[in-house]
């Protein structure tokens, strides 16, 4: 029995228009959220992936004009007025920036910025609201949570910031968190902690997360399913599986080698992407990727490749028909 | 190796001297200026201001400091050649205000000049060496700030008489201390910039880091604070003159003019309202401009 | 032919921060804490450590950049740590930096060719404007810049196009080491690759030797002869790049190496990710004795109350009373 999916975006486009030229940040992406899971978007910078995040929220700078449609819950959140959104935003729809640095406002206690939530949107008294702060603070793994109350932002490390933005992002039981590289400017064990964090809040709380990132290992922990962004676009979507194993597109195929693992051999050459990111106010009439794609046919710098499915979930953007990743080769 | 380009070295270097020429912060700066319409009408006028100030007193048939006896006292006629009147002593006031335009922006613009020259090596050199020699400059800063300007400035007057010399050198000294101040603070964040770090790992030695790199990332900030500066040099100037200590008779500025008219304000309200409506002008002007410079230069819109 | 080209022997770097109130007792911050090895000719040294590590104060240290408390930099026979400014500017042709965030580290008011210039024109004042612009160029074409960028500004490149910029200006001089401190952080997956690939290629075509730090294990040990594992100021472990991964000696590279999340589904649901427990301590109230004991799964009493050595066990140096113990235990 299929069930509507909590977040439902259909065909959203964000261009921003500067000085005479047009940057089509995001162009007609589509995807779901199930309740309960975990969709990872992949991209790097100039993808589109953040942007894609603050158009759902109504966060897009004013110069922006977003189109399509985004469904919570049955609602139509683009356009909705900013009262409705101002409710969803932080209690029922939960964000989480990149820089733990700045998300935090410097000159304020961290008791407050996380109280803050609760007591606009609950409307509870301040010692509920503390105590209900000290709880999460808990459950977010920071030690001696009450002291931690009255400390500020310059007081704690990068990894507790990160965790203090991922209670405050929490402490209304939202039912959707979406986290924006939320393990980018970490250490590789705080990283951990903070994947280990995720985890359980999926299972505690069965919150649904929308992670962004660039990290392959990050997605690989975590994701349910995948969509892969390149220049606005969905370039490839699928479960974790798929991505990873079978992967169809191009670019996930050259993303994955590009990265180097620690289990492969040393000193072999890192495949690097050639070229350098496409700029969103000028992209090739065809598939934005053909400039740096190594399977280019002729058909792909004339005309965009839609998105098709390849089966079940999974669906490529590209011409080229034949299997890449890792199951195409041997099976490890 | 990824992406390299080969190519002949002889031909590269004939290309590279017609290599576009890559666009700069300054370029883009002046680029979002044009963009801000308050700044390039305040701009425009205050061009057109100028211009009348430097060419009207050379075609106008009157002079500055004639007196003409007949004429004493006249109203602005747009017949009759004195088109603003005439003042107290017969003279033009068109051709007395648009002297008096030119002395004014002559003592605002160099004025200002001196002490962003005197300012900015004294901040930024400061900021850049730190310790106790930057200590020791901040508190001659400090000190200076604690003398009076207009104690000081009656004591010039009277031991040098009134001069337009005297006016740059009291007004200059006396105004870049702000400059000093702003721009030791902005080499102190410069300062632990990686690009600095670079240039001392390329070897760059601090005078060369000072001037070659601090102070063109400093121009920014310094030109805002220039063109905010040059108003209010030019009000201060105003209020000098209309306490008599300005320039001499018969000589004149906006605010001689404003302080002469202001004695006449029953009879002849003219000889105020018309020296008093450029000088606000100017300020105005000034003040958009420099607002515009301030948005285009800032960093945060790159 | 075995002589290093740098010796580094038990760097310090203390940093005197302000005490509490007005009479506080000064607190001292120990970034470096006796940090010792040799770069050999041509060979690329990983150094590895996450935030309060010291590896970006190791780094300047090296460059006399940043204050030397204690300790040696030998380079040609001279340390630089006590060298004076006239010696110390002609060696510094011979030791190059590589900065973490491209962008920061270029002047913007400056023009590519002008940036890339600037270490010729310290060193070289004499040198003619075209023989300067030729040697611009054929470094622009090292790195794989076009020509025709020459007159453009830092602003208007990518994140990793202004990394080949800085990396031009570092070797343009043709120094025998070059710091890079955390060149490829800041930069994008794919494009962290081709510089990768980019240093390697250049190390090989001038024999640089290479001091290449990191908080990345992956992208580090693909680089990198040897590697260097430092927490809280000390060297946790050295070894080869291979030994660190097929036999990581110390618990905190065990833990490191646990803590990355493999690109691998299958893989992360038997093996996720292993968080290591506790908070990273202040540098300035660093724990007695092992400096990692607070967060080791081993640590015994002993680890409180003596500083381990850095000793050879097998193929690696590793500063841990336990070693023998934690190596001899089944995987």
């Amino acid at each position: 029995m299929a069930q509507a999916p909590l977040l439902a975006a259909r065909d959203v486009s964000v261009a921003f228009s500067t000085r005479g030229r047009v940057v089509h940040a995001v162009s007609n992406v589509s995807f779901e959220l199930a309740a309960g899971k975990v969709l990872a978007i992949v991209g790097e910078s100039g993808s589109g992936k953040s942007q894609m995040l603050l158009a759902m929220l109504g966060l897009t700078a004013r110069n922006g004009k977003v189109t399509g449609s985004v469904l919570f819950k049955g609602a139509e959140l683009l356009g909705a007025p900013e009262e409705r959104l101002n409710e969803i935003r932080g209690q029922q729809i939960g964000m989480v920036f990149q820089d733990p640095m700045t998300a935090l406002n410097p000159y304020l206690p961290v008791g407050l910025q996380v109280t803050e939530p609760l007591l606009i949107h609950k409307r509870m008294d301040r010692a509920t609201a503390d105590k209900r702060a000290v709880e999460m603070l808990k459950a977010v793994h920071i030690s001696e949570p009450e002291r931690r109350m009255r400390q500020y932002p310059h007081q704690l490390s990068g990894g507790m910031r990160q965790r203090v933005a991922i209670a405050m992002a929490l402490i209304c039981d939202p039912q959707i968190l979406i986290a924006d590289e939320p393990t980018t400017a970490l250490d590789v064990t705080v990283q951990a902690q903070v994947l280990t964090l995720l985890r359980e809040i999926r299972e505690r709380f069965g919150t649904s997360v929308i992670l962004v990132t660039h990290d392959l290992g990050v997605i690989a922990e975590l994701a349910d399913r995948v969509n892969v962004m390149y220049a606005g676009k969905v370039v490839e979507e699928g479960t974790a599986e798929d991505i990873f194993y079978r992967c169809r597109h191009p670019y996930t195929e050259a993303l994955q080698r590009s990265v180097p693992q620690l289990s492969e051999a040393r000193g072999a050459r890192l495949v690097a992407i050639a070229g350098n990111p496409p700029d969103l106010s000028a992209l090739p009439p065809g598939c934005s990727f053909a400039p740096r794609c190594f399977y280019r046919l002729e058909k792909c710098d004339k005309s965009v490749p839609p998105l098709e499915s390849v089966g079940g979930i999974h669906a490529k953007a590209c011409f080229y028909e034949v299997q890449l990743g890792r199951e195409a080769v041997t099976p490890a | 190796m990824s992406g390299s380009v080969v190519g002949k070295l002889d031909a590269a270097i004939v290309e590279h001297l017609s290599a576009p020429r890559g666009r700069s912060l300054w370029q883009d700066a002046f680029l979002r200026l044009r963009h801000n319409r308050a700044a390039m009408v305040a701009g425009t006028v205050l061009g057109t201001i100028v211009l009348a100030a430097l060419i009207v007193p050379l075609i106008s048939s009157y002079n500055y400091y004639t007196p003409q006896w007949a004429l004493l006292d006249t109203a602005p006629t747009l017949h009759g050649g004195h088109i603003f009147g005439t003042d107290d002593l017969g003279r033009d006031l068109l051709v007395r205000v648009m002297w008096g335009c030119r002395i004014s922006l002559m003592i605002g613009i160099v004025a200002s000049l001196v002490s962003v020259i005197i300012g900015v090596t004294w901040g930024a050199v400061a900021g850049y060496v730190g310790g106790s020699i930057d200590s020791l400059m901040m508190r001659v800063v400090d000190i200076l700030y604690a003398v009076p300007f207009i104690p000081f400035v009656i004591v010039l007057v009277v031991l040098f008489g009134r001069n337009i010399f005297l006016m740059f050198v009291a007004i200059g000294v006396v105004s870049w201390l702000d400059i000093a101040r702003i721009v030791r603070g902005q080499t102190l964040s410069l300062r632990n910039k990686e690009f600095i770090e670079a240039a001392r790992a390329a070897g760059v030695r601090g005078p060369s880091i000072v001037f070659r790199h601090l102070v063109p990332n400093l121009l920014g900030i310094v030109i805002i604070y220039a063109t905010l500066t040059v108003p209010s040099v030019i009000l201060f100037e105003a209020f000098l003159s209309f306490l008599g200590l300005g320039v001499q008779a018969p000589m004149t500025s906006l605010g001689v003019l404003v302080s002469d008219g202001a004695g006449e304000l029953q009879s002849y309200p003219y000889l105020l309202l018309i020296p008093a409506a450029f000088l606000a002008l100017i300020v105005y002007c000034l003040n958009f401009l420099g607002d515009g410079l301030c948005e285009a230069l800032d960093p945060k819109d790159r | 032919m075995s002589e290093p080209i740098l010796s580094v022997r038990e760097l310090r770097t203390y940093f005197e921060l302000a005490g509490d109130g007005w009479f506080g007792k000064h607190k001292v911050l120990r970034a470096v804490d006796g940090v010792s090895f040799d770069l050999a000719r041509g060979e690329t040294l990983g150094v590895v450590g996450e935030s309060g590590c010291g590896k970006s104060t190791l780094a300047r240290a090296v460059m006399a950049l940043a204050p030397v408390t204690s300790g040696e930099v030998l380079f040609a026979g001279l340390n630089l740590a006590t060298l004076d400014a006239r010696r110390l500017h002609e060696q510094r042709r011979h030791i190059q930096i590589i900065f973490q965030d491209p962008l920061a580290s270029l002047d913007p008011r400056m023009t590519v060719g002008q940036i890339i210039a600037e270490p010729l024109r310290s060193f070289f004042p004499g040198m003619s404007v075209q023989e300067r612009q030729s040697q611009v160029l054929e470094m622009m074409r090292h790195v794989g810049l076009l020509p025709g960028q020459i007159n453009r500004y830092p602003h208007e490149f990518s994140g990793g196009q202004a990394q080949r910029i800085g990396i031009a200006r570092a070797l343009i001089l043709h120094p025998d080491v070059v710091v890079c401190d955390e060149p490829v952080s800041a930069l994008d997956v794919s494009i962290k690759a081709q510089i990768v690939n980019l240093l390697a290629d250049l190390q090989a075509e001038f024999g640089l030797s290479l001091l290449f730090i990191a908080h990345d294990l992956a992208s580090v040990r693909h680089i990198s002869h040897r590697m260097m594992v430092l927490y809280l100021g000390k060297v946790m472990e050295l070894a080869s790049a291979d030994e660190i991964y097929r036999a990581p000696r110390h618990p905190y590279t065990q833990s490191l190496i646990q803590a990355i999340p493999v690109a691998d589904p299958r893989r992360a649901r038997s093996h996720p990710a292993k968080a290591l427990s506790g908070e990273l301590p202040s540098p300035i109230a660093p724990p007695s004795g092992c400096v990692f004991r607070t967060r080791c799964p081993y640590a015994i009493e002993r680890c409180a109350q003596e500083v381990p050595a850095l000793r050879s066990l097998g193929q690696s140096l590793v500063a841990c009373h336990l070693a023998e113990e934690i190596a001899s235990r089944p995987a």
